[in-house]
């Protein structure tokens, strides 16, 4: 007989503690951490749930997102809503993240602007909009159905991009500014991916940050860029890049003192490698905070 | 337009030839052309394919190595696209078309192996249900002739030419031996007890009866086929033994 793998059993669970804010860094809940997390109750505000990974009835995971969510603010960070598709939004996966919701109580909820899945084939992979009329429309639309079902306000992220539709007549803050106002959502910041898309597009980065509704801006995103040689992909593999936390620095100057989380999903590394990143995102934001006052 | 735009792009990722659909809708850059642009996203995709099925087929990937099973998977995501929305479901149609591909014919077993990690992974992804057989003695007569009884919820019953449950657990303790392929049949069943997933091997009787079990037949039922099928079977054996190891896990009437 042979036992493959302990995990802990699904079972009803009570909601989490209510928490309301965040402030200071956060970093992402990841697997690799579980029972570290657990065991050490690290010093960290807050964490952000990869939310797309707790969608099942049963395994560990939820195990672990309960016993974390009682002890820390959380929000969920999705990927699967589609909300730039021409598809109809998926009203199973909305479902399931309503549940989430009601269970977990995070702070916030963000998901990204762009597409991932058309006539039913999903690419798991964040795909650039086209920055047109048509798009706008679209976005909007989806973004206030999610809304409308999940009774709460949800923030949209950029992403990186490593090409241009011929079909786009603004710029990408344009186009996040204009979705954002029309559907009355926030923003998730990612500095990251602005520096990425700058870098490959030849547009300037800071200019992209000026652009942005301060009042929106809830939150911001930091990880590490792969230098491909030919462009920057954004493979959150890596620690911040010195041009990033420079990016990052403008930010906080412009946006305040905005909730930020250090985000590292492939080659995640020890709990402690996170905490200096995010100790390093601490030491700009308190510089930032000294200079304005 | 828009729609028009998505179909092409997701259309163009798996589609490498040069009259791509998606490049009309690019704007090519004295840095990159379409074709470069859209190979960065095929790129991106195709990884993060990969990466989940090579978390679903750990063994299958250890027994080819990396070059072979990366290429294998660059076909088989052409052929079968992902049309799930959770990671983990993708991937079911792997066994079956390891089983077609020539280049993986020096590995007889190699089709099974992926079955049964594709099971595993089945499992693993299920709900643990009540366990409501303590109940069973409180049924009246009648109600006994009515009674069906469920095996644990997604557990799979699987049968080999080959010991996959040996090369299996091989892996996973990383043991080097050689292992005789006698061709023998082997009967298994893949299931989750509380304390994880578990492949059991089963005898011919134990898998029959099972199996019947398994059709939602009643247990009466169930008990003739074995008996007619194996004269010799003691049933109540049978029916402790299943019960003593977990493969049971609910009733209904």
């Amino acid at each position: 007989m042979t036992v493959l793998s302990e995990h802990h059993s699904g079972k009803k669970r009570n909601a989490s503690p209510c928490h309301t804010s965040i402030n200071g860094v956060g970093v992402g809940f990841r697997s690799n951490h579980f029972e570290y997390i657990e065991k050490n109750q690290p010093d960290i505000p807050w964490f952000e749930v990869l939310i797309d990974n707790y969608m099942m009835d049963a395994g560990s995971s939820l195990y672990y997102l309960e016993k974390a969510a009682e002890a820390y603010p959380v929000t969920f960070h999705g990927v699967g809503m589609s909300l730039g598709s021409t598809d109809q939004l998926n009203k199973d996966y909305l479902e399931k993240l309503k549940n989430l919701i009601k269970q977990f109580n995070p702070v916030y909820v963000s998901d990204h602007l762009c597409w991932t899945s058309v006539n039913g084939y999903h690419s798991h992979d964040l795909l650039p909009m086209p920055y047109t009329d048509e798009a706008i429309k679209l976005l909007v639309a989806h973004i206030k159905q999610a809304q409308d079902f999940l009774e709460r306000r949800i923030l949209i992220e950029n992403v990186s991009s490593y090409l241009n539709f011929k079909d786009s007549i603004m710029s990408e803050w344009e186009f996040l500014k204009i979705v954002v106002e029309e559907s009355d959502c926030d923003v998730l910041l990612d500095i990251n991916n602005i520096y990425v898309s700058a870098v490959n597009h030849n547009v300037d980065a800071i200019q992209y940050i000026k652009n942005i509704p301060a009042e929106r801006v809830k939150e911001m995103h930091l990880a590490g860029y792969t230098d491909m040689g030919t462009h920057l992909l954004d493979t959150h593999g890596e620690a911040v890049h010195v041009p990033v936390w420079k990016l990052y620095e403008q930010a906080l100057n412009k946006f305040g003192n905005i909730p930020t989380l250090i985000e590292w999903d492939n080659d995640v590394p020890e709990f402690s490698v996170l905490e200096e990143e995010a100790a390093k995102a601490e030491v700009i934001m308190k510089k930032v905070r000294a200079c304005a006052a | 337009m828009l729609h028009e735009l998505q179909t092409s792009f997701l259309k163009g990722i798996y589609d490498a030839s040069v009259e791509n659909n998606a490049y009309p809708y690019l704007q090519e850059t004295t840095e990159r052309t379409a074709e470069q642009q859209l190979s960065i996203y095929r790129g991106s995709i195709f990884g993060g394919l990969k990466k989940a099925l090579a978390e679903t087929y750990p063994v299958t990937k250890e027994l080819v190595g990396d070059d072979f099973f990366n290429m294998m998977l660059g076909q088989y995501i052409k052929t079968y696209p992902c049309s799930v929305q959770d990671l983990n479901d993708y991937g079911e149609e792997l066994p079956d078309f390891i089983r077609e591909l020539k280049q993986a014919r020096s590995i007889p077993y190699l089709a099974d192996i992926a079955q049964l990690e594709w099971f595993c992974n089945s499992v693993l992804n299920t709900e643990i249900q009540r366990n409501n057989l303590v109940e069973l003695e409180f049924l009246n007569t009648k109600q006994k002739t009515q009674l069906r009884l469920n095996l644990p919820n997604g557990s799979t019953l699987f049968q080999s030419n080959y010991p996959v449950d040996e090369i299996w657990g091989m892996h996973q303790n990383d043991i080097e031996k050689e292992l005789e392929l006698t061709e023998e049949l082997v009967n298994l069943i893949v299931w989750q007890s509380e304390f994880g997933i578990r492949i059991d091997k089963l005898t011919l009787e134990q898998f029959y009866f099972l199996e019947k079990l398994n059709q939602g037949l009643t247990f009466v039922d169930v008990c003739a086929d074995v008996i007619n099928r194996y004269p010799k079977s003691d049933i109540n054996f049978l029916f402790v033994n299943a019960l003593q190891y977990g493969w049971l896990q609910s009733y209904e009437i």
